[in-house]
């Protein structure tokens, strides 16, 4: 059996190596292969669950926020707590500005530049070089990721593991003046966010052949159903599969009941899947496929030429270049509302330590994101349970990259582990969350 | 009589928790106090009742307490190579 | 300058500051070569560097083959974070022995061709020789601005440091105060000490740098990101928890025993950053020892 390892990967999120399993007349394998776990969930056992989000922040930087929500909303659900309006409404304006940030790293730093100077040598391609032939253009770039970053600031304190999310609320408003500022800042970002907008779609056009290339995907689509808050602030899941007699997504309410969880043997990162289901995808295709649209006049319109392009449901998993792209331009729009909006009244609710127990599913950047907690007669953590999105992900990114792989074996090793980085970096993984 | 010492209070730094002023031996009950509460940050009142038992900059939170020049660990480098407390950022 | 910057076992966290340097990032990456980066980069191999920032730890062999390589091919070793600087959040882990982790976790999964895992997370310098320190939980961006001009300048690549209270904008308030209390019990009035309003900040006992930004800017209590203070470091005596306790118990008038009392995740509270610290293991009274799992269990 021939084997190639292509690795380790570079400009994605964490380290990992892909093992192509080839051999004459039966068809490539290719596993994602990523070590390193760190044992969250034990290292949770026994915390209060004040210390509960800093902790699982810890999971991955690029994503803490999510990490810290799902903690947070596992915990007051299993302790029945309402979390006040203006509570909620502070997360979310965070939410979306990490959603933003992550996007913009994903797009600008890792995935855009392929698509850019696809003939160039793969070593060029990165925001380094391309800023030693063109500042502009680097600057430009960033300073879109910055709008995120400025509004992390603002409403967290650090812009990585921000700390102002506690189960029960959020610890400080944020005041009228900030509000405005920000919302000076986000504004002026518009023409640029268009443009880039623009971009990506064109760019996307012309690698019509990588795109293909990159197959598509069947199955089911799993994500939150809410057209508008896409479930970041926590959701009910509905799994949509195109194809079958059922044409409307279906709500999952038995999430917890129907999860599966299988270990690779070729690394940390568990298969995660539903009962019942085949080829789960999460992330943004489940996102647009489950809810049709994304509930912001901007983003809806944008989507509207996408949908005419690539076809709805969305299946080429290379789309979701331009659909991260959509989905900052939303979290820009929602952010914008959500700072117009007048903030009132409680930010927290005081907690009772008691038993209980939980499960929630959030959207993050990349997709679903479920955490299960117990907790004891005293209050503390006594089991956590994380899936992440790139559990859910796993299996169909091992089909794209084999699929992938059959397409351009014949054409030399350095233009398939060209084409295979393309691949993973559609998907976006973030191999700290899927380890954990 | 101690020999005159002095302890220089740094006022940015202080954020008035007062651990000096409870825990000096030579303040409490004492005719000559060294410290006194004072109003946003506590006041050296009688340095020369100092006996530079250094309990005050041991107890201080903020490194704002400094005696006879001696502050303890702001800009404390050890010159041996190697010291991982040397080489911190 | 030839710069390197990778992670090993890591959150990234570190690495997305990096690119929230905005202006500077611009100077760096103009004025400077970066030769490596596999976050940003598709360089494979790294040949030589004047200075390797590595974030994260060594979680498994893959990171320690990683992190002996550098070493040989840079001349200066950055351990740029917390988890690099004294273990991080992840030294948590040292909580429980590796083999139960990966049991809970795995089951009894037999890895094709994985690397082995260590049996106790430790910080980088416990596997390398470590140049210089930037620890934070990240570091905040103007603190790794400073540092990487320092770097790149050659200047001395250490800070004379002081506790997270020297940079706090607070004032004391009237004891007795409720507590000892967390967050979930609800805020403290802005503009007051924390600690000294119940709350378990560890600001006494933790390097300053990040200009005190949770306890000052958003009234949240220091967990200690930025990692112990020189004091905590190099003397034996400073005790994490011992200190906490006193200051808690003087704050809200209660004895030690009902503040320890109310402690049910002492390593989490007092040692969330630094649990993994050699340093800290051995003390006269306190110390992380009677929390770590002993090894050969």
């Amino acid at each position: 059996m021939a084997h190639l390892v292509i690795g380790p990967l570079t400009r994605i999120f964490g380290h990992a190596s892909l093992r192509v399993e080839a051999e004459e007349g039966i068809s490539p394998r290719v596993r994602f292969s990523a070590f390193g776990y760190r044992g969250f969930e034990m290292m949770a056992r026994g915390v209060h669950v004040d210390n509960l989000p800093p902790l699982v922040s810890r999971i991955c930087g690029p994503d803490s926020l999510f990490h810290q929500a799902a903690a947070c909303l596992v915990v007051e659900k299993a302790l029945g707590v309402e979390v006040p309006p203006a509570a909620r409404s502070m997360r979310e304006l965070a939410l979306w500005a990490q959603f933003f940030e992550r996007h913009a790293v994903s797009l600008f730093v890792h995935g855009l530049p392929d698509l850019l100077f696809p003939s160039s040598d793969p070593g060029l391609r990165n925001l380094v070089s391309i800023y030693r032939v063109d500042e502009e253009v680097v600057r430009r770039l960033l300073s879109l990721k910055s709008l995120g970053t400025a509004v992390l600031r603002e409403t967290g304190g650090p812009t990585v593991h921000g700390v102002n999310f506690r189960p029960g609320g959020v610890v400080r408003d944020l005041p009228v003046e900030s509000r405005e500022r920000l919302a000076d800042r986000l504004r002026s970002g518009e023409s640029l966010l268009l443009e880039t907008a623009r971009l990506v779609k064109l760019l996307l056009r012309r690698s019509e052949e990588t795109v293909r290339r990159a197959g598509s995907i069947g199955g089911s689509f799993l994500a939150g159903h809410d057209p508008g808050g896409m479930g970041i602030t926590g959701g009910s899941p509905a799994l949509f599969t195109p194809g079958t007699e059922v044409v409307e997504p279906r709500p999952v309410e038995d999430l917890g009941e129907r999860l599966r969880e299988e270990p690779s043997t070729s690394g940390h990162v568990v298969y995660a899947g539903l009962e019942g289901t085949e080829g789960l995808t999460v992330g943004p295709l489940a996102r647009v496929n489950v809810n049709g649209r994304y509930g912001t006049p901007r983003a809806d319109e944008e989507l509207s030429e996408l949908k005419e392009t690539w076809g709805f449901p969305v299946r080429y998993p290379m789309v979701a270049h331009a659909l991260r792209m959509l989905e900052m331009l939303h979290a820009w729009e929602r952010m914008l509302e959500l700072l117009r909006e007048p903030f009132r009244g409680t930010l927290g609710e005081t907690l009772n330590p008691a038993a209980g127990k939980a499960g929630v599913y959030i959207e993050a950047p990349e997709g679903g994101l479920v955490y299960g907690v117990e907790l004891g007669e005293k209050g503390l953590v006594e089991e956590l349970s994380i899936v992440s999105p790139l559990q859910f992900n796993l299996r169909n990114l091992e089909k794209s990259l084999a699929e992938a792989f059959a397409s351009v074996e014949k054409e030399g090793q350095e233009r398939v582990s060209d084409v295979l980085h393309m691949v993973v970096r559609a998907y976006s993984p973030c191999v700290p969350c899927g380890v954990h | 009589m101690a020999e005159e010492r002095s302890i220089l209070l740094d006022e940015a730094r202080c954020i008035g928790c007062r651990e000096c002023v409870e825990l000096c031996p030579q303040t409490g009950g004492t005719q000559f106090p060294v410290f006194e509460r004072g109003e946003r940050v506590p006041r050296v009142a009688n340095p020369g009742s100092c006996l530079a038992c250094l309990t005050c900059v041991e107890v201080c939170r903020s490194l704002a307490l400094t005696v006879d020049g001696l502050r303890r660990w702001e800009g404390y480098v050890d010159p041996r190579a190697g010291n991982k407390e040397a080489a911190i950022y | 300058m030839d710069i390197a910057l990778l992670s090993l076992s890591s959150c990234l966290g570190c690495q997305m500051v990096f690119l929230s340097l905005e202006e500077y990032l611009y100077e760096l990456i103009g004025g400077n070569r970066v030769v490596y980066a596999p976050f940003l980069m598709d360089k494979k191999e790294l040949h030589h560097a004047d200075l390797a920032l590595v974030e994260g730890t060594v979680r498994n062999t893959e990171h320690f083959l990683k992190a002996r390589e550098i070493r040989e091919k840079a001349d200066r070793v950055v351990a740029l974070g917390t988890c690099s600087c004294f273990g991080g959040v992840q030294g948590l882990a040292d909580l429980y022995p590796e083999s139960r982790l990966l049991r809970s976790r795995f089951g009894d999964t037999a890895f094709e061709g994985g690397p082995q895992g260590v049996r106790r997370l430790l910080p980088l310098d416990s596997f390398i020789r470590v140049d210089a320190y930037l620890p934070g939980c990240p570091p905040v961006p103007a603190l790794l601005e400073g540092f990487l001009r320092s770097a790149v300048s050659g200047d001395r690549l250490s800070r004379e440091g002081a506790t997270v209270c020297a940079e706090c904008k607070v004032t004391s308030p009237p004891l007795p105060q409720p507590g000892p209390r967390r967050l979930t019990e609800g805020s403290g009035e802005p503009g007051k000490c924390l600690l000294d309003s119940g709350f378990f900040c560890l600001g006494p006992l933790t390097r300053d740098g990040c200009g005190a930004l949770c306890p000052s800017g958003m009234g949240v209590p220091c967990r200690g990101c930025r990692g112990p203070s020189g004091r905590v470091l190099e003397r034996k005596g400073a005790d994490v928890e011992g200190e906490t306790v006193r200051r808690l118990a003087r704050a809200t008038g209660k004895k030690e025993e009902e503040i320890r009392a109310e402690v049910p995740d002492p390593a989490h509270t007092y040692y969330f950053f630094c649990l993994a610290e050699p340093l800290l293991r051995k003390r006269r009274s306190g110390g992380t020892s009677p929390y770590l799992h002993r090894l050969g269990e």
